[in-house]
């Protein structure tokens, strides 16, 4: 097996699971008086998961889903040490070439910070679109 | 020897960066599935 393959095998497995979590907790953070105002709307209950649960469930969960990625792209560094190629093996490769340690480290800091915030950026930008454009103003009791 | 820091080191990391980020992504997709 290549370690490109097996790095991309244990990164979805460990994706799976802490988002399988985060999911069923966002799922049990959802009211049960949800299904009954669903009900109230004319909704009967298989019908009503995914306009009422689902949509309430992801809304909660997105936050802790878009920091499990960003973990997972920080933590992806660590398949370096099954020579997959990423920032850490390059950065590893380029410095033991080079004896240029502290430069390409630092930089790969710097870089590595860049693409935490600007995948937060991203994250945060689709949130917006996705949950916040167009919906009426929530009241400060329900945030 | 040694040799510097320069600007073709740096765009080879920058280089990297796609391979990680691209990691990263199909790694989300297949945790979606699996998930």
């Amino acid at each position: 097996m290549e370690a490109t393959t097996a790095a991309l095998i244990g990164m979805s497995l460990n994706f799976a699971g802490y988002g399988t979590e985060i999911l069923r907790s966002g799922i049990d953070a959802v009211p049960r008086a949800a299904d009954r105002g669903g009900a109230v709307a004319g909704l009967q209950p298989p019908g009503d998961l995914p306009h009422i649960i689902v949509f309430q469930a992801l809304r909660t969960a997105y936050p802790a889903l878009a920091s499990q990625f960003v973990l997972l792209m920080l933590g992806s560094s660590i398949v370096a040490a099954i020579s997959a190629e990423e920032l850490t093996a390059v950065t590893n490769t380029l410095q033991s070439t080079t004896f240029r340690a502290f430069e390409f480290y630092f930089v790969a800091t710097g870089i590595y910070l860049a693409m935490a915030l600007g995948a937060r950026l991203v994250l945060h930008a689709l949130y917006w679109a996705v949950f916040e454009r167009g919906q009426p103003v929530r009241a400060t009791w329900a945030r | 020897m040694s040799r510097d820091f320069d600007w073709p080191a740096f765009l080879f990391l920058l280089g990297a960066v796609r391979w990680t980020v691209l990691l990263s992504l199909i790694a989300v997709r297949g945790g979606a599935v699996a998930g």
